[in-house]
């Protein structure tokens, strides 16, 4: 729709209702139980979402939307005003006001204070949880068991507040005095626990068929099929419960999974036949092949995500048991359990995490008597928390014992010949801290039971290098130290940046990229032997990737581009001759021969057949320190 | 069941052969993606129908100085990864008795000898091969 | 006679979008009302065949206004025009009585679907 002809219409009510918004805000200042003032703010708030929505301005409707949201629970007495909630109001009005009038605004801005609205409303949903599961289940009504007809509701896909859509249906039902029950269960329906279709079972089958053409007619509904109710043994569903699920064997999941990514795979190489041959009915044909290739493969993606509580809740226990044994106070707490990640990552993850809790236990937190003597909490305190980013998820443990020893891992280093005395002097902590990540490394003297064995610092890390992932360590002493997992949301196929160096592809995971830089020779300096450019106003470590990798480099050049990336909180630029795209790859890991060689994350196949290397960032940097 | 059929391969005008079961095909020398850091003797990774396979110049792995070009790849399996010896050119499959002529040795990358219609074939230890040091 | 149609929503903005879209397909915008009273005042006034109703409203909302036009008028057609993330009342305005509802931002043949399948109802 074009909606340009309501531009200026749009600015000018819109300019009204941010007047009225910040002026019931004044009021609100003054007199804090304005209900009146509230309820002016809410529903301007919502007329401005709806009219932005119109518009096509979707910050301004995002924005509007979730200070709506406040003011809703404001009004519900689900949270209280407060002088830093008026303050975010107010700045609210004032984005929504710069962007009606065009005015540019930071998206990271607007992002960052759209997740504060998010967690202020996260905030007050548990209590609504608990109010849900209160509601008692209806008394189910007498079907028919032998003369009963169902009715399964297809929705389409672009339906807009399902639930309220379903129950335009069910009323449809209601009305004809038929209805009987919906499956899954109305609460559920309302609460749109369904997907793209629900079941609405019918007293009887008087007027079914008529219904059926009525349903059909209702906007968004695909479709409506009528069938009898199969006669099912009634027990034997109580048992199932009504949820439909089947049970599937892993390796079959994994074989689907298989299966999704070589498609993508060879659409990526169909789209770049079709655009090279300008077949606009094959490009066409694809687009559309192309959607659903996305679809299936975001479905079999959700199929294997499972909540990490799976893993997560396996942990508490053991502490207990361990920290009883060393006769050590531990609190141990559990944070974001309910994210979600794809279930091979997390397998893979199960013993590294227990590894890394095994440390803190035993080396991290001190007895209670040193802890008495460091004026610390007698207790200590272990943390393990997931976190969702937006290429990744952040696992970490945390603790706050006593930290890492530098001194005691710089002489471990040294003795081991890992670096020589000169070179000591320069590294810094972060420098310190990797070397137990190095195989083989452990820097108690005595390998204990507990800790020692099996699984190292070193495993942990080799695990995420080979998800796409990273591992950082932090810490400080008498602090504490804590362990960042950086895993990528999936296991199979990774959002990378694709680059060239010299005749070479390699790919870069999304992951770690913060940026990409277009430079020239001459902004390239040397400080200390070292390359280097400046960056608004900080030097970054230049590193290329040909010196690393030796590649064979012709001729030189002039322009060379620049990636971005952080590792360990500090930045990086990677050189490279050109960026050539970013893409969704498919991760095959390096097995066999190719197994252990440093610098190398894995291996993916290019649209044109040729395969190419997925750069391990932390390794490639750490290459590019001792080198 | 006493048969034994064995790939033969020429590397600098010498026979070499390898035990059938491991091979899974043979290809003309195709273009490959340099491993970069690797060991020596890795001539890069191929994409053989999706599968990543890993080359091993078998001349460069058995310390075999090198004056002729590689013109053959043959495709290996061992421990559910592909591989691909890269050898000068392809001779024929011989078929012989179980333990047939052969001379048992036990030194490095090779298993033994073959003499076979006066041709002398040297037999390769493909899991040796490779197996990383 | 073309269908006369009553408009209601506190936005200016919304109203005309609206009766745009309605006098394009030759409906006749025969009212059209910022608040919930004045929509039930303008229904009794105009009696139109149609109305379009926005929920969230100064004065009275969409649904009162809703409840008070179908005590008094059972066959009123009336279609609700919603925001996203108000589910539930617009459950509640079906159950008052309206007939179908639409989500802005709405595509204009979305709402003459609506329109189109209220008007049939008998």
């Amino acid at each position: 729709m074009d909606t340009s002809k309501y531009e200026d219409l749009f600015i000018s009510e819109s300019e009204e209702y941010i007047e009225q918004i910040s002026s019931a805000l004044l009021d609100l200042e003054k007199n804090s139980e304005s209900t009146e003032s509230v309820n002016v703010i809410f529903r301007a708030m919502h007329t401005l979402k709806g009219m932005a929505a119109s518009m096509g301005y979707i910050e301004i409707s995002q924005i509007a939307h979730g200070l709506e949201d406040v003011m809703d629970m404001i009004r519900g007495g689900t949270l209280q005003l407060s002088n830093e909630l008026t303050d975010l109001l107010l700045k609210g009005n004032d984005y929504i006001d710069a962007l009606v009038h065009k005015k540019n605004i930071d998206p990271g801005v607007i992002k960052s204070f759209r997740h504060v609205l998010e967690s202020i409303k996260a905030g007050s949903k548990a209590f609504e949880n608990t109010e849900q599961s209160k509601t008692a289940n209806p008394a189910a009504p007498k079907i028919d068991p032998e003369n009963s007809f169902t009715i399964e509701v297809i929705f389409s896909d672009d339906v807009m507040l399902k639930s309220a859509r379903a129950f335009v249906v069910v009323k449809a039902a209601k009305d004809r005095g038929v209805f009987a029950k919906t499956e899954p269960d109305m609460d559920a329906v309302m609460r749109e626990e369904f997907d793209k279709s629900f079941l609405l079972c019918l007293t009887s089958g008087d007027s079914a068929n008529s219904l059926v053409e009525e349903i059909k007619k209702i906007p968004e509904i695909k479709d409506a099929i009528l069938r009898k109710t199969e006669k099912k043994d009634e027990t034997q569903e109580e048992k199932s419960g009504q949820r439909k699920d089947i049970k599937v064997s892993l390796e079959r999941l994994d074989n689907l999974q298989n299966y999704a990514s070589e498609l993508v795979i060879a659409r990526g190489r169909l789209q770049q036949i079709a655009y090279s041959t300008q077949n606009e009915e094959l490009i066409n044909a694809l687009n559309s092949t192309s959607k659903i290739i996305t679809n299936i493969q975001d479905e079999v993606m959700k199929i294997r995500m499972v909540p990490v509580w799976q893993i997560f809740d396996r942990y508490p226990r053991y502490i207990r048991d361990l920290s009883n044994k060393l006769n050590k106070k531990i609190d141990f707490i559990v944070k974001g359990r309910d994210i979600e990640l794809d279930r091979a990552l997390l397998n893979a993850l199960a013993d590294p995490l227990l590894h890394l809790l095994r440390n803190s236990i035993d080396h991290g937190i001190e007895r209670s008597e040193e802890r008495r003597a460091k004026r610390k909490k007698e207790t200590g305190t272990i943390v393990l928390e997931a976190k969702r980013l937006k290429n990744a998820i952040i696992i970490e443990v945390s603790d706050d014992g006593k930290g890492l020893d530098t001194e005691r891992i710089l002489k471990k280093a040294l003795e081991r010949g890992l670096i020589s005395e000169e070179h000591a002097k320069n590294l810094t902590q972060t420098d310190i801290f990797h070397f137990i990540t190095q195989s083989g490394f452990s820097t108690k003297d005595e390998v204990s039971d507990v800790s020692g064995r099996g699984v190292g610092v070193d495993a942990v890390k080799s695990v995420l290098k080979q998800m796409g992932g990273s591992f950082e360590i932090s810490s400080e002493k008498d602090r504490g130290t804590t362990f960042t997992l950086k895993v990528p949301l999936t296991l199979a196929i990774i959002k990378t940046l694709q680059v060239n160096v010299g005749s070479e592809v390699y790919i870069i995971p999304l992951t770690h990229i913060i940026e990409t830089i277009d430079i020239k020779d001459e902004e390239i300096q040397s400080i200390m032997g070292r390359e280097v450019f400046i960056l608004r106003d900080q030097l970054i470590p230049i590193i290329r990737v040909s010196d690393i990798y030796k590649v064979k480099m012709n001729e030189k050049k002039t322009d060379y581009s620049i990636v971005l990336v952080e590792v360990d909180d500090s930045q990086y630029g990677i050189l490279v001759d050109e960026f050539v795209e970013q893409s969704e790859v498919v991760v095959k890991s390096l097995r066999g021969m190719l197994s252990g060689i440093q610098g190398l994350a894995g291996v993916t196949i290019l649209n044109n057949g040729m395969p190419s290397f997925i750069v391990d960032v932390p390794g490639l940097l750490q290459m590019a320190k001792v080198g | 069941m006493a048969i034994r059929q064995i790939v033969v391969f020429f590397l600098e005008n010498k026979r070499y052969g390898v035990e059938i079961e491991n091979i899974n095909d043979i290809y003309e020398k195709m273009d490959a993606v340099r491993v970069p850091n690797s060991d020596d003797f890795i001539d890069g990774i191929i994409n053989l129908r999706g599968d990543v396979v890993t080359l091993v110049n078998l001349k460069k792995r058995l310390r075999i100085d090198r004056s002729k070009q590689e013109e053959n790849i043959i495709i290996c399996e061992m421990n559910k990864d592909k591989f691909g010896l890269t050898v000068d050119a392809i001779d024929g499959i011989i078929r012989l008795e179980k333990n047939e002529n052969e001379t048992q040795t036990d030194s490095g990358f090779i298993k033994g000898f073959i003499e076979k219609n006066g041709k002398q074939i040297i037999i390769i230890d493909l899991k040796r091969i490779l197996t990383k040091n | 006679m073309s269908t006369r149609v009553l408009i209601v929503d506190d936005a200016i903005f919304m109203r005309r979008m609206i009766a745009d879209i309605l006098k394009k397909e030759g409906f006749e915008i025969c009212g059209e009302a910022g608040t919930g009273a004045q929509a039930v005042t303008m229904f009794r006034e105009t009696q139109p065949d149609l109305v379009t109703m926005d929920i969230i409203m100064p004065d009275m909302s969409g649904i009162d206004a809703v409840r008070e036009i179908i005590k008094e008028y059972p066959n009123a057609k009336i279609l609700m025009v919603s925001a996203m993330g108000q589910q539930s009342l617009v459950v509640e305005a079906i159950q008052a009585g309206a007939k179908d509802f639409v989500v802005k931002p709405f595509q204009p043949s979305r709402v003459l679907e609506s329109v189109g399948r209220i008007l049939n109802m008998k």
